[in-house]
């Protein structure tokens, strides 16, 4: 018999749509058709096509999965794969829209996100869409809801699996197994318009077939934004940007070819603008239609949010005064994301308002270490008496199992809270035996 | 009177023998048995039932499971290989358009005396032929009442190898899957657990089960109505000498063989081929057994042919009578339970073809 493919020969899922699998979720079902760990199948598929040179480093990508973007080893994956199976793979990274796009805030990076309606309804739990890899995408199309981080699980404590029982499949909780997240019960939530539209746009983007892509390149989307620009905002490119909620010169530096839009830019000039994405890639400008009234609000969906230039000190003062009330005081990061303001600039101009802050926030802080600290103690007290009236030995390890409170090196409240109950036990059996001797 | 082992010992010891056994090991004289070895006969009754085999081997055939049975020496293992042929020629467009795809696989089914690691040996055996990679560090994922949860330490149970097996099979689109020496299966469970085993494999896959072994094999379908329905036995016969049309064929296998011998000088076997047939059962590959043992013993002698080598090939008469027993109580057993053999008769059968002629020739 000629030579076989190394794996089975496994169709990528509801490729040239939407809907179209992404690369891990491709590796995941392929080891779950092998009984393989995704490691091992990786490990398998480097012993038969080796990758010389350096560069190709599957620990880190097995644990990050940085493997969507325009990377390097998404790529040599992808090729690898390919021979192994004979199926092509390419829809299954966003790769073939790394010239057009700079390789940052392009693909998620450690955290994975799913529609919770989607694994809901699904048949097959290892089918994972490259659409939820998107960085910019936050809602499903399809079903209208706000995707959920894939590392919330519902389910108690005692249910969640050992680290070395848990599945790795993009439609199941690795934290229980949970098939669809069912652990989870909150209803899904509706999203906003905005980032529906996102979805929709960067989803027609994702369906594009090759024969599609063809002409697709840095110059006809740099054509394509020409031609929006003349169109929509009478070449003027300052109002296009501001218009977005950009910079004032981003549009520009795109327009001439000196910077290359993000995705979540370019989808955000696409919506306020009601152009075509895909159309624009290709070189044209093609209105999707008169939605306009659908934003209420100026949409807000890049990181970068300009809204701060409406803003003056005396608000921006005055909002950090008000977070530095609040019962719960926010990290000074946090309020300067809410107001579109970089941390940095805030901590210059405003040091005495960042100060209170920050002491606010610390203070908090503080209060919630101690409240856990004293929990933890109460918790090992309580395990102590029990394993003590049982007649049991207390140790370490079994007043963690008994308390069902683990004391790991990153959590230094409990840490603390075990070493003083263990102080006080021993002092106290210290004490019996001098009474006894006594 | 008859001579003694001793004595026929003696007088062939009287030949040009030579001092020592190694010196006939000669590479040529190897090679030589070893074509004669090699040799493979297609012989009617083989033919016969390779045709009626063919049709159960469609994908759309509702007979899953078919028993391919026989006398011992018979010929079963030659049947094997000629089949693992014929289906992988008619099988050879598609490996050729697909590389994904293995839609033969053989696999021995071993008693090593280790009866509870048989099918765990079976189904590991398949999947080395389903060329399943990372066979040494599989991981498999148990979904039960909505969990998936990973079992990292039941890579070798059983359960967990027949799921990989249907998976592969699945996937790798096999069409066919013989197990060559079947009636070990026997030994691995009791008999309703063996073909419940096969029987849910061949649902789930769509995958033709060809089963060779001796008599014995179908015992596993006897008492189970369900599982019968989807089995088909088929029996290599063996050659009878009081039918004409069997000697005739059985001269036709003597003259191939002898055609093949190895040595220079080369009796004239077809000449005494009832004979052989007498002495061999009429099963071909008792004959064959025969003859290459006679091969041997001419080879060592120089390649100078003695009748007396022909009689010490020659299963011992309690030996002989120990097989044709077995035989004829193993065709005894499947007797009316062979693909065709069915409710009517000749003369009701011509009067059903008679009654299904169209009506407008």
């Amino acid at each position: 018999m000629s030579e076989r493919t190394l794996f089975y020969g496994l169709p990528l899922a509801c490729d040239g749509s939407a809907e179209v699998e992404s690369l891990r979720s491709y590796v995941e079902r392929l080891s779950y058709a092998h009984n393989l760990r995704p490691r091992r199948l990786v490990e398998v598929l480097l012993e038969r096509y080796p990758v010389h040179g350096i560069g190709f480093d599957y620990a880190t990508l097995l644990r990050h999965w940085d493997v969507h973007g325009s990377g390097k080893s998404g790529t040599q994956l992808t090729e690898r794969l390919e021979k192994a199976t004979l199926t092509p793979l390419g829809h299954s990274t966003l790769h073939r829209f790394a010239g057009l796009f700079p390789a940052a805030h392009f693909a998620r990076y450690r955290d994975t996100a799913y529609c919770p309606e989607c694994v809901a309804e699904t048949e097959d739990p290892t089918h994972g869409r490259l659409l939820w890899e998107v960085q910019c995408v936050t809602a499903c199309p399809k079903h209208r809801v706000l995707l959920r981080a894939a590392a919330e699980c519902g389910a108690p404590k005692e249910e969640r699996l050992p680290v070395n029982r848990r599945p790795a499949f993009r439609s199941v909780c690795s934290a229980c197994g949970s098939i669809g997240f069912r652990c989870l019960t909150d209803a899904a939530i509706p999203a906003p318009i905005e980032a529906v539209r996102v979805a929709e746009h960067v989803g027609k983007m994702l369906a594009l077939s090759d024969a599609q892509c063809a002409g697709i390149n840095l110059a006809s989307l740099q054509a394509g934004i020409g031609e929006l620009v003349r169109e929509v905002y009478g070449s003027r490119v300052a109002n296009a940007a501001v218009d977005a909620g950009l910079s004032r010169g981003s549009v520009s530096t795109w327009v001439r070819g000196v910077n290359r839009p993000s995705l979540s830019q370019l989808v955000q000039l696409c919506l306020r603008a009601n152009a075509e994405l895909v159309a624009l890639l290709a070189g044209r400008y093609e209105r999707v239609g008169d939605n306009e009234d659908e934003f209420g609000v100026q949409a807000k969906l890049t990181d970068r949010s300009y809204v701060r230039v409406v803003m003056s000190d005396h608000d921006i003062l005055a909002t950090l005064d008000e977070a530095a009330k609040e019962t719960d005081a926010p990290t000074v990061q946090t309020v300067c994301a809410r107001i579109g303001l970089n941390p940095r600039v805030a901590r210059a101009k405003f040091p005495v308002a960042v100060g209170r802050l920050v002491a606010r926030c610390t203070e908090r802080r503080v209060a919630e270490w101690n409240q856990r600290h004293e929990d933890a103690v109460v918790a090992y007290t309580k395990a102590a008496a029990a394993l003590q009236e049982r007649g049991a030995t207390v140790g370490a390890k079994a007043l963690q199992r008994e308390a069902r409170l683990v004391a790991f090196s990153q959590n230094p409240a409990r840490v603390r809270a075990l070493d003083s109950v263990l102080k006080k036990v021993a002092e106290g059996a210290e004490r019996v035996q001098g009474d006894t001797y006594g | 009177m008859t001579k003694t082992n001793r004595e026929i010992t003696k007088s062939a010891g009287e030949h040009t023998r030579p001092n020592s056994w190694v010196d006939v090991l000669s590479q040529d004289v190897l090679d030589q048995q070893l074509g004669f070895f090699e040799t493979r006969v297609k012989h009617p009754a083989m033919d016969r039932l390779l045709d009626d085999l063919m049709p159960l081997l469609t994908p759309h055939s509702e007979s899953n499971i078919i028993l391919l049975v026989g006398a011992t020496g018979v010929g079963k293992s030659t049947l094997t290989r000629v089949l693992l042929k014929t289906l992988f020629e008619r099988f050879s467009t598609l490996v050729q358009d697909d590389q994904t795809v293995i839609p033969l696989v053989a696999v021995e089914a071993y008693a090593n005396g280790d009866n509870r690691h048989g099918f765990a040996t079976l189904y590991e055996d398949m999947l080395d032929e389903l060329m399943e990679p990372g066979q040494e560090k599989k991981a498999y994922v148990e979904v039960r009442d909505g969990r998936m949860v990973n079992r990292p330490h039941a890579r070798r149970t059983v359960p967990a190898l027949r799921k990989a097996v249907k998976q592969a099979v699945e996937l790798r689109k096999t069409r066919v899957c013989v197990i060559d020496e079947a009636a070990h299966l026997m030994r691995f469970g009791k008999d309703t657990a063996v073909m419940d085993t096969l029987k849910s494999l061949s649902n789930t896959a769509n995958v033709k089960w060809v089963l060779v072994g001796s008599f014995d094999l179908y015992d596993l379908v006897a008492e189970h109505g369900q599982i019968a329905r989807r089995t088909a036995v088929l029996n290599l016969e063996r050659y009878h000498l009081d039918d004409k049309e069997d000697c005739a064929a059985f001269k036709e296998v003597v003259r191939k063989l002898q055609a093949k011998w190895p040595c220079a000088e080369v009796p004239n076997f077809v000449a005494i081929s009832d004979a052989l047939l007498e002495v061999s059962l009429g099963c071909v590959g008792l004959l064959k057994s025969l003859m290459l043992d006679a091969s041997a013993m001419q080879l060592r002698n120089g390649g100078k042919w003695d009748p007396i080598f022909l009689r010490k090939a020659v299963k011992a008469n309690k030996l002989r009578e120990l097989i044709r027993k077995e035989i004829e109580a193993g065709e005894a057993k499947v007797r009316d339970a062979l693909h065709g053999d069915c409710l009517w008769d000749e003369k009701t059968l011509a009067e059903l073809s008679r009654r299904m002629e169209p009506a407008n020739v």
